[in-house]
């Protein structure tokens, strides 16, 4: 026994014995577990386009946005459904209250710093208005870049016409400026960007103008012609 | 040594970052948030506990030239354990968690112990040194995240306790202020608490 411990063969085997057992408990406990994971996920991304709906749908059925958000197992097959748009390849929900279309909801996605982020973003009906945004995936710093998702910064994306008002050019689509934190902003093109994080932020700009931009020109989707 | 004795070794006397500069990344990374600080802080402590435990419960098998393959093996196993484990079950907190799992895989501090202690010592031995050493971290990243977080925001967990009057230090936030305050800690611990070398 002490000869074979002593040989080359031993270290390899050992290492192959741990390997197999380590892995093969990862792959139970992600086997028994998939499911569920799979749910959590569904239940939390469809929470998600709930949630940015949930003032719209209050307020036209005349209750509170969180008993909507709440009220989410009943609530989402009632006012959601999975759509597609003629020439969108992006995954799209709308919204509605009995005949009443209350917007879209994109699935977009965009490059942060240190990778690829996916966000929810909610257009108006007639695609002038950008309602809402969330960002349900990122890979940015923890503390810094990872703020992207707080609900300071996301709310500044509600209700903003994404067409250039400030110039009054009802063709160009509208350039976000990003200002320091904590800065009151004086029109709503201008967004507070996270301190220390000005690439991120600049990011996040980057990926709703590109994809506002294809979600228009794929729908070709012009004021004027509304 | 006691169970005891084991504990504040590896928390304080022995502390991973104070006196073994170990973990520095994560302190440096995670800090501008006492939450964050606490949430990565948790993880080591049970991810610690846990590899060493088991490493040292492997020790005598383990041969010498492939024991730290065996010891990344075991720690980022433990790692993912959790991961899954916190996805499938606790869904909010795993979200709070995001990349913090992930990273606690590359802290310094787990192979540290594993090498320097879990390795030639019992498995409940290693276990407490584990918890130790994970306490010892988070109480240094809470320290850190405390000054940061309220100089920076004027907030303590995210609770706001400065007025509106207050401004916050931008630098605060930053990577730079937790390279300055981690080493003024450094320094003021070695010197009111330890007796220079001779």
């Amino acid at each position: 026994m002490s000869n074979f411990r002593d040989s080359m063969l031993y270290p390899v085997l050992f290492m192959l014995i741990t390997c197999i057992v380590f892995v093969g408990i990862l792959a139970f406990m992600y086997r028994s577990s998939e499911a569920k994971i799979e749910a959590n996920n569904k239940d939390s991304y469809q929470r998600l386009v709930l949630g940015l709906f949930a003032e719209s749908i209050a307020s036209a059925t005349e209750t509170k946005p969180y008993h909507i958000v709440n009220d989410y197992p009943e609530a989402f097959p009632s006012y959601i459904n999975e759509v597609q748009l003629p020439g969108v390849d992006r995954r799209t929900f709308s919204a509605s209250v009995g005949d009443s279309l209350l917007g879209y909801c994109f699935d977009i996605g965009g490059k942060g710093l240190w990778g690829s982020m996916r966000a929810l973003i909610v257009l108006s009906p007639d695609i002038t208005t950008l309602d809402g945004l969330v960002i349900y995936d990122q890979m940015e710093t923890p503390g810094l870049g990872g703020r992207i998702g707080e609900q300071w910064f996301l709310d500044q994306f509600k209700k903003i016409p994404i067409y250039d008002v400030v110039n009054q050019n009802k063709h160009k689509l509208v350039s976000f400026i990003l200002i320091p934190e904590g800065k009151q902003p004086t029109n709503s093109t201008e967004i507070q960007q996270i301190t220390g994080a000005t690439i991120t932020s600049a990011s996040v700009l980057k990926m709703l103008e590109s994809e506002i931009t294809l979600i228009i020109e794929a729908m070709d989707a012009q004021p004027v012609q509304r | 040594m006691t169970k005891k004795e084991i504990f504040i070794t590896s928390a304080f006397t022995e502390n991973s970052i104070w006196r073994q500069i170990l973990g520095i990344c994560s302190a440096l990374a995670v800090t501008n948030l006492m939450m964050n600080s606490l949430i990565m802080g948790l993880g080591v402590i049970f991810s610690l506990a846990l590899s060493g435990f088991t490493i040292s419960l492997i020790r005598a098998w383990t041969p010498r030239s492939v024991r730290m393959m065996v010891q990344t093996l075991i720690i980022a196993a433990y790692v993912i354990i959790v991961d899954i484990f916190l996805k499938a079950n606790l869904p909010a907190i795993s979200k709070q968690l995001g990349p913090y799992v992930g990273l606690i895989i590359t802290n310094c501090i787990l192979m540290g112990r594993a090498e320097a202690f879990a390795s030639q010592n019992k498995p409940f031995d290693s276990l407490v040194d584990g918890v130790g050493a994970g306490v010892g971290y988070t109480f240094v990243l809470l320290l850190i995240g405390f000054i940061r977080e309220l100089f920076g925001f004027g907030s303590l967990f995210g609770i706001r306790v400065l007025g509106a009057w207050w401004t916050p230090w931008s630098i605060m936030v930053m990577a730079p202020s937790a390279f300055f305050i981690l080493a003024m800690l450094i320094w003021i611990i070695n010197v009111r608490f330890y007796k220079p070398k001779v």
